[in-house]
C-alpha cells in the first residue's frame, strides 16, 4: 500500500524552476502590489464580519469576498454525484483554504483542526468542536451540529496537506464515525503559469501560504464529487475509513498510504533540522580533520584525539606541531608499529635480502669519550653552532687520543 | 609544510644535542639551511671501522619528514653497502615502494616515525654488519667475502684517514 516515500507526498519547496522562475520574477512587481491591495480589501472585509452580527447572509458575504481578496475561483465537476443527503463532506487537503472553496459552494462548516479558531476562521465557517476532549466528544457535538443545522460539515481526513500529487495520508477514523454515508470530494488546485508556486510546501507557515494566495492573480480550485459511500453493515469504521481512502485515491490517480499527519510532523521536524545543520561547523570539522592528519604525518606518535583537541583551540597546524614538540601538550605516545631496537649485533640472517639494521646498544667502555651530549641547548643559533662545531671537534679529538691510546706505543711517539 | 619540516629537524636537532647517541653527533652545518646537516658517526667498537669518526651529509626534502632524507659519507668509505661516492644504501633512508636496488623488505622503511636518530643507528649497525648482498659498492662485497684480511686493511686506513693519523 504505501510503496511510495514519505517525502515524496509533498513539494519541498514551493517555487518552479526554468522558465517558469523568470516569469514569477517579472510578474512579482504586480504581484506585490496585489498583496498590499488584497490585505487592505480583507482587512475591511473582516472588520465588516465582526461588526455584523453572525447571519448566513453575512458569511456567504464574507466568504464571497475572501474568495475574490485571495484570487480563489471555485469550480465544481460532477454535480450529478453531489448528494444532499450525506451530511458529511470528506476531502483531501492540499492548502490551507480548502476549506473556502468547499465551503463557498456549500456553506458547510469544518471543525477546527488546529486548536481555538480565531473570530475570523468563525466567520467563514470553522467551527470549533473541541477537538482536544477526544474523538467521542467531537463526534457527539458534530452529530448535534448536524441536527441543529441543515447544512453538511467537511471534514479533511488526512489532517495535514500534501502536494496531491503522489498519494494521500492515512485517513483519520473519527470523521467516518459520523455519519454511515459520507460524500468523497477531490480538490485540485490550479495556478496561472506567471505564478506557478505550489500552494503549499513542507513547512510552509499558514501566512506564507495565504501570502502566495494574495501575491497569485488568480487560483483555481476544482472540486470534484465523487459518488456517496455508504458504510457496508459488516465494515468496521476503521474499513470504511481505508475504503474510502482508497476510492478516493483511485480516482485522483495516486497512492493511498499509511503515512499520518504525524508522520508528516516527524519528517517536517527532521528536515527544519537538517536545514538548520550549521553549515560552516560541518565544513570546519572536516578541515579539522585533515590539518590533524598533517599534523598527524609529522608527528604519527601523537594520538588523534590529542592532535584534534589542540587543533580546534589553535586553528594552525603549525602552532600544534610546536605546542606538541615543545611540551605544552601531555600525551601518552603511540606504541611505533615497528619493532623495539634489540641487541643486535649477530642476529641478522644471511639470507634477508636487505640491509635493515637495528640499532645497537652501545658498549658501556669508554662512555666519556664518546659523549657528544650539549649540556643545554642554547637559545641563540650562533650559540648552537659554535656548540655544534665544538663538540665535533671534541668527539675527533677525543676519537683521536683513544686510537692512538690504543695503537700509540706504534704511532705518535715516533713518528713525530 | 616547510614550516612544519623547519619545527620537526629543530626538535630532533634538541634531541640530538641533549641526548645524542653514544658517538653520534649530528646537526645543521649552518643554521641558514636547516634542511643540509652534517653527522659525525663513530665506527663501532670490535670491528674494522673501531675508532674512526666518519663524516656524513644530509640532505632533508622540503617535506620531510613525509620523504626520507638523503645520506652521503664525505670522507672515503670503503664499504658493501656504500657507494663510491659515498651514498650509504640502506632500507631506512627508501620510503616503502622506492626500491631501486628491488630487494629491500619493507621491514624497516623510511616512515614519519623514524628519525634523524634512528638512521644514524642504523647506519652504526651497517657498518658493523655489512649486508654483502647490497650491491651498492661490488668491489667491497666481494673482499668483504672473499679476503677479509684485505677489506680489513682498507678499512683501518680509512678510519685513521678520518682521525688524521697517517696510515703506518
Amino acid at each position: 500500500m504505501s510503496t511510495v516515500e514519505l517525502k515524496t507526498l509533498f513539494y519541498e519547496s514551493r517555487y518552479p524552476s526554468g522558465w517558469a522562475t523568470v516569469c514569477l520574477l517579472l510578474y512579482a512587481p504586480i504581484g506585490l502590489i496585489l498583496v498590499v491591495l488584497r490585505t487592505f480589501i480583507a482587512l475591511q472585509a473582516l472588520v465588516a464580519a465582526a461588526v455584523l452580527p453572525e447571519l448566513s447572509s453575512v458569511r456567504r458575504f464574507v466568504l464571497r469576498s475572501m474568495c475574490v481578496v485571495l484570487g480563489i475561483v471555485v469550480k465544481e465537476e460532477n454535480v450529478s454525484q453531489r448528494n444532499e443527503n450525506a451530511r458529511v463532506i470528506v476531502s483531501n487537503h492540499v492548502s490551507p483554504c480548502d476549506h473556502l472553496a468547499v465551503h463557498v459552494l456549500s456553506s458547510c462548516v469544518t471543525p477546527c483542526t488546529w486548536g481555538q479558531p480565531a473570530p475570523i476562521f468563525r466567520v467563514i465557517g470553522v467551527k470549533d468542536f473541541n477537538l482536544s476532549q477526544g474523538v467521542d466528544a467531537v463526534v457527539t457535538k458534530i452529530n448535534h451540529h448536524l441536527e441543529q443545522y441543515s447544512t453538511p460539515v467537511l471534514v479533511l481526513p488526512e489532517g495535514s496537506t500534501t502536494s496531491g500529487k503522489t498519494g494521500l495520508l492515512k485517513f483519520a477514523v473519527w470523521p467516518f464515525r459520523i455519519r454511515r454515508s459520507v460524500q468523497p470530494v477531490l480538490l485540485k488546485v490550479w495556478r496561472p503559469y506567471v505564478t506557478q508556486v505550489a500552494p503549499t510546501a513542507l513547512v510552509s507557515s499558514f501566512w506564507a501560504d495565504i501570502f502566495w494566495f494574495l501575491f497569485s492573480p488568480s487560483t483555481v480550485f476544482t472540486v470534484r464529487y465523487l459518488p456517496v459511500a455508504e458504510q457496508e453493515e459488516e465494515e468496521t469504521d476503521l474499513q470504511f475509513s481505508v475504503r474510502v481512502q482508497q476510492m478516493m485515491a483511485d480516482a485522483l490517480g495516486v497512492v493511498a498510504t499509511k503515512y499520518t499527519s504525524g508522520d508528516k510532523a516527524e519528517y517536517e521536524k527532521r528536515y527544519i533540522l537538517e536545514l538548520n545543520r550549521p553549515v560552516p561547523s560541518y565544513s570546519s570539522n572536516s578541515e579539522l580533520q585533515r590539518m590533524a592528519r598533517q599534523v598527524r604525518d609529522v608527528l604519527p606518535h601523537v594520538p588523534y584525539d590529542v592532535v584534534v583537541r589542540d587543533l580546534s583551540r589553535t586553528r594552525s597546524i603549525d602552532v600544534t606541531i610546536t605546542n606538541i614538540l615543545e611540551g605544552h601538550i601531555s600525551f601518552t605516545p603511540l606504541p611505533e608499529p615497528q619493532h623495539e631496537p634489540v641487541h643486535v649485533l649477530g642476529t641478522q640472517t644471511t639470507d634477508e635480502n636487505s640491509v635493515s639494521f637495528v640499532a645497537p646498544t652501545t658498549s658501556t667502555q669508554g662512555t666519556s669519550f664518546l659523549d657528544t651530549s650539549a649540556p643545554s641547548f642554547p637559545r641563540s643559533a650562533q650559540e648552537r653552532m659554535l656548540s655544534f662545531n665544538e663538540r665535533k671537534a671534541r668527539l675527533i679529538e677525543n676519537a683521536r687520543q683513544k686510537y692512538i691510546e690504543k695503537h700509540g706505543l706504534k704511532l705518535v711517539g715516533f713518528n713525530c | 609544510m616547510a614550516g612544519s619540516a623547519l619545527r620537526r629537524l629543530m626538535a630532533e636537532y634538541k634531541q640530538l644535542t641533549l641526548n645524542p647517541p653514544e658517538g653520534i653527533i649530528a646537526g645543521p652545518i649552518n643554521e641558514e639551511n636547516f634542511f643540509e646537516w652534517e653527522a659525525l658517526i663513530t665506527g663501532p667498537e670490535g670491528t674494522c671501522f673501531e675508532g674512526g669518526v666518519f663524516p656524513a651529509k644530509l640532505i632533508f626534502p622540503p617535506d620531510y619528514p613525509l620523504s626520507p632524507p638523503k645520506m652521503q659519507f664525505t670522507c672515503e668509505m670503503f664499504h658493501p653497502n656504500i657507494y663510491a661516492d659515498g651514498r650509504v644504501c640502506i632500507s631506512i633512508l627508501h620510503a616503502p615502494g622506492d626500491d631501486p636496488m628491488g630487494y629491500e623488505s619493507s621491514a624497516e622503511r623510511w616512515s614519519p616515525v623514524q628519525s634523524v636518530e634512528k638512521i644514524l643507528l642504523s647506519v652504526v649497525s651497517m657498518l658493523a654488519e655489512p649486508n654483502d648482498e647490497s650491491g651498492a659498492n661490488v668491489d667491497a662485497a666481494k673482499m668483504w667475502r672473499e679476503d677479509r684480511a684485505e677489506f680489513n686493511r682498507i678499512a683501518e686506513r680509512i678510519v685513521r684517514k678520518t682521525l688524521g693519523i697517517p696510515t703506518p
